[in-house]
């Protein structure tokens, strides 16, 4: 198990090494040579002179050549800021403050601040969303795969059909639009978007917020899993030992729920694992449609604005929740089935 | 000004997504105002009377109640400082500075100087260089302290200090304050120590304990309006040279409660106000009626507008929805005949060349430029007239009516005349554009006219967000380029200065004459009035029919939906949202 996680965390190491060099080179040189585009130019204010121009690039680090500019992110995601960044970014500050100011993530050149705040506040909303939209897919998508599988081309089966080609059909942003304006507009049921921290005191007013969204989210996933579920599960009903155990007078519930279930459901583990990780990092088109300042909305912001810092920190950010996905679906994958050894 | 793009063009196919699903829906567009001789009157199905800035009879006013705003994008900080004119509609109705602006639309007195903590008008000097205001004696910050002439002086230097930004850049404000005496100084002294060392402004004088005077280089005779601009509020001496994310605290009727970055901002009441009040500082019964304003930050405009339908939300403060398809579906439908308003703006849309550059740096290949477009074919993809008319001046006509309005119609025959005549057909130009609608459609139709006279078009798209940035950059490549202009205060003089003079800061295409600078000069030393209006509107015919700095395209309009609650509803260019008159009907 040691040597498995070991050996895991080092390869998603290596992974987030290639994504942080890819978003510097897409945001850095690619930047430049294809859209003529000086981030510097862009934070100088009104009407600044050359030199006014150079002493923002100074002030951003991006008067630097490029692979330094890396090799300082990196240092800094590890280390903190270097004393050259704090020198530059903020004078006079205690090491707490710069460390509050600049982060192990970097400064927004847009916002001022450090790109760990910014993560910070949007990840809470990420996270809500995507935990309560995979609740719903999940508990919508198993129960219905399965009985779609055990009774093939039923009328419960065409309906599942009919369900996952609409579901699949509808972009999220044009769902999202449909429901805001039937369920939030129309017929006031739901707040119209917006989001609401989490308290224990009154959950109300965060679930209230969230559960348009997240069904919207979730209706698309759920469809794919149905997919998913039912193919698998018609796979695995046809087994040798489901055969024997009904020979054997096991209980058809069981036979289906204990024994094909529990199989069929691997797969989807893998696949659940993924998703959860990919949308951890930002739900773009839910969160923009439904007003939510999550990741995905924090990336595409920042991504407009040619904000280097925060853009890469989210890309980071996310990479790291996707790796570490990968290594819980193989850990959650060895402990569903006996048969697969970590080892 | 600037003008505000829209935000993600995403944002605006799903706001037109959703108009469309409201059963709304003709073309798509964005912008904001003008009336005039230039402007036919719109009347809509509904028949609802709002749409040439009028406004319904003001009501009697109950005190009370927040109103509620949203917007897309947050500004660039609000501390003050910032140049967006949406931000100066909330610091003109929280903060005083020595002058403003009646809470009032009415032509004959909206763009009237009226002193607020000054004591009277300024008095000017014989040689026209000096003025010297007088503070209302009592007057008190919220911490109890004196507001006197140090304060004043602090003021101003706080607004130009070149190490303090609004965002990273530095300060906006210096382009209407650099004529003051010994500003250059100052600046390079302040740059040179990092602000560790003020010198102080020679040209600002304290006199006396509450008298201040102001030197300039030369005359300027709208200067006390640049003692009235958005960013003037007086700020106590004590104000930390820094970086601040909200306002230093102002002397004013309402100060800012809690701002959450990007998130939200809430304004209240500021309880000693009714100090000031009693020290002279004029405030009628029935102004500053709402208790607050709770501002949502970063609320898509698909969803701003199903909240301000459903009455959840006041006012969109962006001006973010209704938009596009939304405009004309909104404004023909009876249900919001009485809260829907397209009102005339004193901004102009226009395309700057570079005119240091090959092909436009040659007048006749500008002026070609002008009569190729269809003014009218780019007003119909804006929105039409509900959100824009085609003009071809370089002032708005709402900001001064009587200019011609025929100086350049759509003529592709004698533009190819132009472009033979310039030498410079088959020219590639480059057409920089934004990539929010309308912004795509516009380039497509600019470069159909275009290439009809014998230009060869190409298109580059770029982000609202960078657009400007992008456009200022001395190195970047582009001929041609769409841009938008909203007055700073009512006179001419905030076009020509920022934008067509040699040192103009945002001069984009960096058109210079040396000749056109000294009449602008010349006429800037004349006082308000109808002969410095006369004069500069002569001097924007002049130069758009024989230099063609630019091809102006459309005078915009503010569209806006109210809630049903918001009552006496007023816009206008001198404050943008006149927070101080509103009231809301249910208390």
């Amino acid at each position: 198990m040691g040597r498995f996680l070991l050996r895991r965390v080092i390869g998603g190491i290596l992974v987030i090494l290639v994504v942080t060099l890819a978003v510097f080179v897409l945001f850095g040189p690619a930047l430049r040579a294809a859209q003529d585009i000086r981030p510097a130019r862009l934070y100088a204010g009104k009407n600044p002179s050359p030199e006014q121009i150079e002493q923002v690039e100074r002030l951003l680090g991006l008067d630097k050549p490029f692979y330094v500019q890396y090799a300082y992110s990196l240092r800094r995601l590890v280390l903190g800021p270097s004393a050259d960044e704090r020198a530059r970014l903020c004078p006079g500050a205690t090491e707490a403050e710069c460390d509050e100011l600049v982060g192990r993530f970097g400064r927004s050149f847009e916002k001022q601040r450090s790109v760990d705040r910014l993560i910070a506040e949007a990840f809470p909303v990420t996270l809500s969303l995507t935990l309560l939209a995979a609740l719903i897919w999940m508990a919508v998508s198993i129960p219905i795969g399965v009985l779609a599988a055990t009774r093939p081309r039923s009328f419960l089966d065409r309906l599942t059909s009919i369900f996952v080609l609409v579901a699949q059909s509808l972009p999220v942003y044009y769902l999202g639009l449909l429901a805001l304006f039937f369920l939030a507009f129309k017929v006031p049921i739901f707040p119209l978007g917006g989001y609401e921290p989490f308290a224990w005191s009154n959950p109300w007013p965060w679930f209230s917020h969230l559960i348009l969204p997240a069904s919207v989210l979730a209706l698309q996933f759920a469809a794919l899993y149905v997919r998913l579920m039912r193919s698998q599960m018609l796979d695995v009903l046809g087994e040798d030992y489901l055969r024997t155990a009904t020979a054997k007078g096991a209980p058809r519930r069981r036979v289906v729920w204990r024994h094909g279930a529990r199989n069929a459901i691997l797969p989807i583990v893998t696949v659940f694992g993924l998703d959860l990780g990919l949308l951890l990092g930002g739900a773009v088109l839910t969160e923009v449609t439904f007003g939510l300042q999550g990741l995905g909305d924090l990336a595409v912001s920042a991504a407009f604005r040619f904000d280097v810092p925060t853009t890469a920190g989210v890309v980071l950010f996310s990479a790291i929740l996707i790796v570490i996905a990968n290594i819980v679906v193989d850990v959650v994958h060895a402990l569903l089935d006996p048969r697969i050894r970590l080892e | 000004m600037r003008i505000r793009l829209a935000a993600l063009a995403a944002l605006i196919a799903l706001a037109a997504a959703l108009g469309a699903a409201c059963g709304g829906g003709s073309d798509s567009g964005g912008g904001g105002g003008a009336t005039s001789a230039a402007t036919e009157a719109v009347t809509p199905d509904s028949g609802a009377s709002y749409l040439e800035g009028g406004f319904p009879a003001t009501e009697t006013p109950v005190k009370g109640g927040v109103l509620k705003m949203a917007m897309t994008d947050n500004i660039d900080c609000w501390s003050g400082l910032s140049y967006y004119g949406v931000s100066w509609s909330v610091f003109y109705f929280m903060a005083r500075g020595l002058y403003g602006y009646p809470d009032s639309v009415d032509p004959a007195s909206t763009g009237t100087l009226t002193p607020d903590l000054a004591a009277d008008m300024p008095e000017l000097s014989e040689d026209g260089l000096t003025y010297t205001v007088r503070l209302r004696e009592g007057l008190t910050f919220p911490d109890g302290s004196a507001v006197d002439a140090e304060d004043v002086k602090a003021t101003f230097e706080y607004m130009l200090d070149p190490n303090i930004q609004c965002g990273t850049g530095g300060p906006p404000a210096s382009g209407y304050y650099a004529g003051l005496k010994g500003y250059a100084d100052w600046n390079t002294a302040m740059e040179e120590s990092k602000g560790k060392e003020n010198p102080g402004i020679a040209g600002i004088e304290v006199v006396d304990d509450l008298t201040v005077s102001f030197t300039l280089e030369a005359p300027d005779g709208a200067f006390p309006r640049a003692l009235a601009m958005g960013w003037s509020y007086i700020r106590p001496s004590d104000t930390p040279h820094k970086v601040l994310e909200t306002s230093p605290i102002f002397v004013g009727p309402y100060r800012i409660k809690e701002y959450t970055a990007d998130k939200s901002l809430v304004i209240e009441r500021e309880p000693t106000w009714a100090d000031n009040v009693a020290a002279g500082v004029p405030e009628a019964p029935e102004q500053n009626n709402i208790d607050g304003i709770e501002l949502e930050i970063g609320t898509p405009a698909d969803i701003q507008l199903a909240k301000l339908k459903s009455n959840e939300l006041d006012l969109s403060f962006g001006s973010d929805a209704p938009y596009g398809s939304d405009v004309p579906a909104i404004a023909n439908d009876p249900a919001y005949a009485d809260r829907f308003f397209s009102t005339a703006d004193a901004a102009v849309n226009y395309g700057t060349f570079r005119t240091n550059q090959p092909p436009f740096d040659k007048p006749e290949a500008r002026q070609a430029v002008n009569w190729a477009i269809d003014r009218d074919a780019l007003t119909k993809i804006a929105g039409g007239k509900l959100v824009r008319s085609p003009w071809t001046q370089i002032l708005p006509p709402n900001l001064i009516g009587d200019q011609p309005t025929d100086i350049y119609g759509y003529d592709p025959a004698k533009a190819k005349e132009l472009v033979a005549a310039a030498g410079v057909e088959g020219s590639e130009v480059l057409l920089l554009h934004g990539t929010e609608p309308p912004g795509p459609e516009a380039a497509a139709s600019i470069k159909e006219n275009l290439e009809a006279v014998g230009f060869t078009v190409k298109l580059k798209g770029l982000s609202a967000d960078v657009y400007y940035g992008y456009l200022a950059d001395p190195e970047s490549k582009w001929n041609l380029a769409p841009a938008g202009w909203i007055q700073d205060y009512p006179d001419a003089i905030t076009f020509y200065l920022p934008l067509l003079m040699c040192e103009s800061g945002s001069n984009y295409g960096a058109w210079c004459d040396e000749e056109f600078d000294a009449k602008v000069n010349e006429i800037n030393a004349l006082p308000p009035g109808p002969e410095r209006d006369a004069q500069f509107a002569e001097l924007s015919t002049q130069v758009m029919q024989e230099q063609a700095p630019w091809y102006p395209t459309g005078a915009p309009r503010q569209v806006t939906l109210t809630s049903e609650r918001l009552g006496n509803y007023i816009w206008g260019p001198a404050k943008n949202f006149y927070f101080g008159h509103y009231f809301l009907r249910e208390g």
